[in-house]
């Protein structure tokens, strides 16, 4: 069983160039990247059969000699549908949380940052939940360039304008949120700062849970 | 009954897959689909009992698929540790489905669509099934991707935002697992010529020292994100606690065993003369320290028992490493009450969500008056996740630091301190979690619920006037019924500690001499 040069390199490409594109935080690269991780196993299973004559006998000879292995060729039908199973999900799961969140990268965890803001009570810290280290930026528009914008409910600003909205909407409750807050944390707090920095916590949580359906990005801008 | 056996083995899995494609005829008929789901389920367990009687008394029962002897068939084998753990999923699946259905019936929100839920779900109980009775590597795989790809679905169930996002992580780290778990076995293959199991236990013991550990390192990376161990366990807190309550329960008590189920089969069939104990040991340590120290900076009561749970693979991971037959014989114990403590916590706290609104310790409070069946039904299995004496978690820990003790050398010390800080520190974060949600008073809290507040009030009120007092916000009984079976589960694994322990301790010597597995594989012609 000989493995020919070019098709492990091959191989070794495809591993490489999979990982890299599984590396990234956008989801069509990731799932490019899968597809192509994927394949570089099959091509490692297919290489494990050797090279040979197909496995077939005219039913007289029943000499094996100088036939591949039929087995990893089994082998990798199974994976190649399982791959391509999973990959459709995944290309139907990319595409849905394209419409739900308006980007094509991966979410943080609102959940996981309020732990992290509630350890540092600071208004720094919640800005600075705001990077986004794709090359499309914090309005990450569409994955392809030019791509019509399937956006129901308006441009990034109009989307900015609703929430504001909501913002005002929602004031009375809020404001005597905020006051309690600041008034607790003014017993707590030796400082003004500190108290200041509560408020501004208090105040930036608040669009986040009552607009659920808008997308998050447009808030955060 | 000997000759009914190799029938049984393989029906596990094929039940609920037919049970799956009749729920998919039945996607209309959202009753006829529960019966024939709670049937199917309930056939299942019947057979695992037999299955778990039949190899403990007649030995492992191999079947061969389609007729094709081994090594060049597939074959199924049912040895003690299969059934053992068939017999708590099938139990587990049992309840949790039981549960699910019924909050489904009393949920108007239609937030988990049912005709999908149920083949789902009974694809991932096949899918289960067919791990724990593969008898070669590629069926291993194959079962793992089955309940995997059930296991996507079910965790985007009407995917709204929140289940997508976590969903995506989950679903591209368990690609990474199963591409890694693939590979191996391809180069497993071309190294030995086969993936047949028992063969493999003869063969890779042949192949040179540097590739054997290549193999295992990958077939150990491949099941150690799918068991959540630590340096590969941080996307589990992440995903799981978005997911509907029966879900996040499912996996959290089954799919991470299964896990530890594989890395049991690598550990004493694959490589038995394993190289890797320390770094295992090493890893079994952080994990169980690394896991609990997450779950104290948390909130909300689903992440924290997701972090304890990561933080409790680490003993399961302790008795493996350890590689002797009385560490064995504790892990295999303590995976069998973690599936049923894990996954009655988390019915639990679908409960409490249910009762109280939220499961964020901020916003809960006086569940303890306002509902003290489900503070008794939450507080068992917390207790007995912390390993508190009369219940099992006590048994297994002590049962693992005995094994701990007796390899007399130094990291098992380390691992066995390790250990009592982990249960000492669970012990806190459940205890906070308690006073928090069940014993404040719901004004006191950060976030106050109103409803809460109101019901907490007229309660009291109620109380101290002498009558008789309901809650407007019933939980489904059959919900609650499900989940006190859980919780009575895990107190019978006190009660029949013994009959237990041995049936471990069976499996483990199985397991001590994985000679006899394959000449059961590859002699017997009884399959």
């Amino acid at each position: 069983m000989s493995m020919p040069f070019v098709m492990v390199l091959a191989m070794g490409v495809l591993f490489a160039s999979g990982i890299y594109l599984m590396l990234e935080r956008s989801l069509t690269r990731v799932l490019l990247g899968f597809i192509l991780l994927g394949n570089g196993v099959n091509l490692l299973i297919i290489l494990t059969a050797g090279r040979g004559a197909p496995p077939l006998t005219d039913g007289k000879n029943l000499s094996t000699a100088g036939m591949s292995d039929p087995l990893p060729q089994a082998l990798i039908l199974t994976a190649i549908v399982i791959t391509f199973a999973v990959t459709a999900f995944l290309l139907a799961m990319i595409y849905r949380s394209w419409r739900l969140m308006r980007a094509d990268s991966l979410q943080d965890d609102d959940t996981d940052l309020q732990v992290a803001i509630t350890k540092v009570i600071d208004s720094e810290a919640e800005a600075s939940t705001d990077y986004d280290d794709t090359e499309f930026g914090d309005e990450a528009e569409s994955p392809i360039t030019g791509a019509v914008d399937l956006d129901d409910d308006g441009t990034p600003d109009e989307r900015d304008e609703i929430a504001e909205e909501i913002d005002d909407a929602s004031t009375p409750n809020e404001a005597d949120d905020i006051a309690e807050a600041a008034a607790n944390s003014q017993t707590r707090a030796h400082s003004a700062d500190e108290a200041q920095a509560a408020e501004s916590a208090q105040e930036a949580k608040q669009p986040d849970e009552e607009s659920d359906d808008l997308p998050e990005r447009g808030d955060r801008s | 009954m000997i000759d009914l056996l190799p029938v049984l083995v393989p029906l596990p899995v094929l039940l609920p897959l037919i049970g799956a494609g009749i729920a998919l005829i039945l996607s209309k008929h959202t009753r006829a689909q529960n019966i024939v789901s709670i049937a199917i389920l309930c056939a299942v367990m019947v057979i695992a009992t037999f299955i778990l009687v039949g190899t403990d008394a007649h030995g492992p029962q191999v079947v061969a698929i389609g007729g094709w002897q081994p090594p060049a068939g597939i074959v199924l084998v049912a040895d003690r540790l299969s059934a053992l753990m068939l017999i708590v999923s099938a139990l587990v699946t049992l309840c949790v489905l039981v549960y699910a259905l019924s909050q489904d019936a009393n949920d108007d929100s239609n937030e988990t669509p049912v005709s999908v839920f149920n083949p789902s779900y009974l694809v991932l109980c096949a899918g289960i099934a067919n791990s724990f009775l593969a008898g070669d590597l590629f069926n291993l795989y194959v079962g793992f991707e089955m309940f995997l790809v059930a296991s996507y679905v079910l965790l985007t169930l009407g995917a709204t935002a929140e289940r997508i996002r976590a969903g995506v992580t989950y679903v591209i780290i368990s690609l990474v697992s199963s591409v890694i778990f693939l590979a191996a076995i391809g180069i497993i293959y071309a190294a030995t010529g086969t993936v047949n199991m028992a063969q493999l236990s003869e063969r890779l013991s042949a192949l040179p020292s540097d590739v054997q550990m290549i193999l295992h390192v990958m077939l150990l990376l491949g099941f150690g994100i799918k068991a959540a161990i630590f340096p590969l366990s941080f996307w589990l807190p992440d995903s799981y606690p978005t997911a509907p309550a029966p879900v996040t329960a499912v996996f959290a008590g089954l799919l991470t065993k299964v896990g530890i189920y594989a890395i049991i089969r690598t550990e004493t069939l694959l490589f038995a003369d394993s190289s890797l104990r320390v770094p295992l040991l090493i890893a079994a340590g952080l994990t169980m320290l690394v896991g609990i120290l997450g779950a104290i900076a948390q909130s909300e009561i689903k992440r924290i028992v997701s972090f304890t749970l990561v933080s409790h693979i680490g003993y399961m991971l302790f008795g493996v490493a350890l590689g002797t037959s009385v560490g064995l014989s504790a892990a295999i114990y303590y995976t069998v009450h973690h599936i049923i403590v894990q996954t009655a916590l988390f019915l639990a706290i679908g409960l409490v969500e249910m009762r109280g609104g939220s499961t964020s310790t901020r916003s809960l409070g006086g569940l303890m008056v306002l509902s003290p069946v489900l503070t008794i039904i939450f507080f068992i299995p917390a207790l007995n996740l912390s390993g508190i004496p009369p219940f099992s978690g006590f048994i297994g820990k002590v049962a693992l630091f005995l094994a701990g003790f007796d390899d007399r050398a130094w990291l098992p010390t380390v691992l066995i301190v390790a250990g009592t800080v982990t249960s000492l520190l669970t012990l806190y974060v459940i205890g906070r979690t308690f006073n928090l949600a069940f014993w404040r008073d719901p004004a006191d809290v950060e976030e106050p619920n109103a409803d809460l507040v109101d019901e907490f009030a007229d309660r009291k009120k109620t109380l101290l006037a002498g009558r008789k007092w309901t809650s407007q916000i019933g939980v489904p009984p059959a919900m609650v019924v499900a989940t006190s079976v859980v919780v009575a589960a895990s107190l019978v694994l006190t009660l029949a500690a013994e009959p237990l322990w041995g049936m471990a301790d069976r499996a483990a010597v199985n397991l001590q001499t994985p000679v006899d597995y394959v000449t059961n594989v590859l002699g017997g012609e009884d399959g």
